[in-house]
């Protein structure tokens, strides 16, 4: 035996050795499999809910995903055709002037119409000695405006722009313009309506159930500024009207009630020049201005019923979707789980330095 | 010198955890023992060490080294947890040696002396003579289980053994 086997086997000799009822006992709970602690109750209870907990998001993220999925495609199964049209916002429609005599109204553009009962804003608005109640309650006056398109097949295109017109006599609307026409299966069709403005909604509904919307854009002109200033100049022009007419009853000569007629005569025409620019105003907000647009498909309908074909549809938008919805969370997730493993290399790191330590300061 | 590895005891393929458990535990033990250096504690490290692995015996893969280096690895680090929280240097108590020290008794004299000069070791250097001496671990298992090179385990190991003999004289 040379020296390092004499060694080894001397320090062997000095081993520690286990007490034999402590081996006996770690034995017994190898051979048990060493029986799990039980868990505290709260603990018990979290780890029965986290699988539930884990399905049920899930549920709820597959429900939405194939709500969004399906929803992306339900114009299409109008149309009868995956056209891939998605409701989008397009550039609203070229503005006019905020009306005669007055400055610039501020504008107020909404990517989508403006519900009814925000039309009056409670917010109040420019002093005026009018007795007009459009303003007297500080309430501003306002201009609708909306654009909307609709894309249809083409075997359903008249009866579309006929379904506008009917929508236009029944909601008491006026057609300004129309322009209709169609070629080689495709058509166009414009409409300028303008629309009572305590019946704009329930005809932007009306049309919007006439064909697939491709798009629809609303915007308001607060055209109070205007409207106050016209309604100031009328009472200015008609209480000078009335002191030139009592200035009249007391001219003395005949030369003193030309000169004032010839005044009465002025302030007559800035009246009616007043009245006029109210006159426009109050239709423009009485009517809300409502463009139309119909183009067809060039495609012909199939019909309502939901085919096959619709189905690998609905599914290859829901895998689309789904697809998108992982590279999304993904890219969210993505520098979290670079920090967490920064972390918990970081932390093995520690660790093992605090471990090696314990061993050096002994 | 060059400290080969020679490890009869793993030759013992150990097939199921109790198989591995039968062929590791007594030293695991002793090389437990020697770093926390206290008998109840060593018991509870050992115990708790074998816990540890047979809750995670799944995780195992051989392709990153053998099942005995393994159980050691998880056995040191337990030691050095319980060092940590307990933060104690009790010698080990109660060990009673293996045999009765007669002055003529040549080979108990050497035990003793060898005992005396490992207690006198760095605890590093120890835990190296530990891991070869009571584990059967090759230089690769040792560098496994304290997380180095192999080249730089067996310097390591190469000096804490010439320490020792010349504690020994």
């Amino acid at each position: 035996m040379n020296d390092m086997e004499q060694l080894r086997e001397d320090v062997r000799a000095t081993a520690p050795r286990p007490r034999p009822e402590f081996a006996a006992r770690l034995e017994r709970n190898v051979e048990a499999g060493f029986k799990p602690a039980r868990a505290p109750r709260g603990e018990r209870r979290l780890n029965l809910l986290t699988p539930a907990l884990a399905l049920a998001c899930t549920a709820v993220v597959a429900v939405f995903v194939a709500a969004v999925a399906i929803d992306g495609t339900s114009g299409d199964d109008e149309e009868g055709a995956s056209g891939g049209v998605a409701m989008q916002q397009s550039a609203p429609p070229e503005e006019e002037s905020g009306g005669s005599g007055g400055a610039a109204p501020p504008r107020n553009d909404a990517e989508l119409r403006v519900p009814e009962n925000t039309r009056a804003f409670d917010t109040a608005g420019p002093s005026t000695r009018s007795a007009d109640p459009r303003i007297r309650d500080g309430r501003r006056v306002v201009e609708h405006r909306t654009a909307l398109e609709l894309q249809t097949p083409a075997n359903e295109f008249a009866e579309t722009t006929d379904e506008v017109l009917r929508v236009a006599d029944d909601t008491g609307s006026i057609v300004q313009r129309s322009r209709v026409s169609e070629r080689e299966g495709k058509g166009f069709a414009r409409f300028d309506l303008r629309v009572p403005a305590s019946r704009l909604d329930e005809t932007l509904a009306d049309l919007s159930r006439l064909a697939h919307v491709v798009s629809r854009t609303a915007s308001t002109d607060d055209i109070t500024r205007a409207y106050v200033s016209a309604a100031d100049r009328l009472q200015d022009a008609r209480d000078e009207r009335r002191a030139l007419l009592k200035a009249l009853e007391r001219a003395d000569t005949e030369a003193e009630a030309d000169a004032i007629r010839q005044q009465i005569e002025l302030a007559r025409v800035r009246i009616a020049l007043a009245e006029r620019d109210l006159g426009a105003l109050r239709r423009r907000a009485d009517r809300a201005k409502v463009s139309v647009t119909v183009r067809s498909t060039g495609r012909v309908s199939e019909g309502g019923a939901w085919t096959p074909g619709d189905a690998i549809d609905d599914a290859g938008r829901i895998l689309e979707v789904a697809a998108g919805v992982v590279v999304v969370t993904a890219a969210a997730l993505l520098p979290v789980a670079i920090l967490a493993a920064l972390a918990a290399l970081a932390g093995r790191s520690v660790r093992r330095r605090r471990r090696e330590a314990a061993l050096d300061a002994r | 010198m060059t400290v080969t590895a020679t490890a009869p005891a793993r030759e013992t393929a150990a097939t199921s955890f109790a198989d591995l458990y039968r062929a590791t535990f007594a030293d695991v033990y002793a090389y437990v023992a020697t770093i926390v250096r206290d008998r109840s504690a060593a018991e509870d490290v050992t115990a708790q060490a074998f816990e540890r692995a047979y809750r995670k015996r799944r995780s195992f893969d051989a392709r990153r080294g053998s099942e005995r280096a393994w159980i050691f690895g998880i056995a040191r680090n337990a030691a050095l947890d319980e060092l940590r929280r307990r933060r104690r240097s009790a010698t080990l108590v109660a060990e009673p040696p293996d045999e009765v020290l007669v002055a003529h008794d040549e080979a108990a004299v050497r035990r003793a002396t060898v005992r005396a000069a490992l207690d006198r070791l760095e605890p590093r250097d120890r835990e190296l003579v530990a891991l070869k001496f009571h584990g059967d671990l090759s230089n690769a298992e040792i560098a496994k289980v304290l997380g180095m090179s192999e080249s730089n385990a067996g310097t390591r190991l190469h000096r804490a053994v010439t320490k020792l003999r010349e504690a020994c004289g």
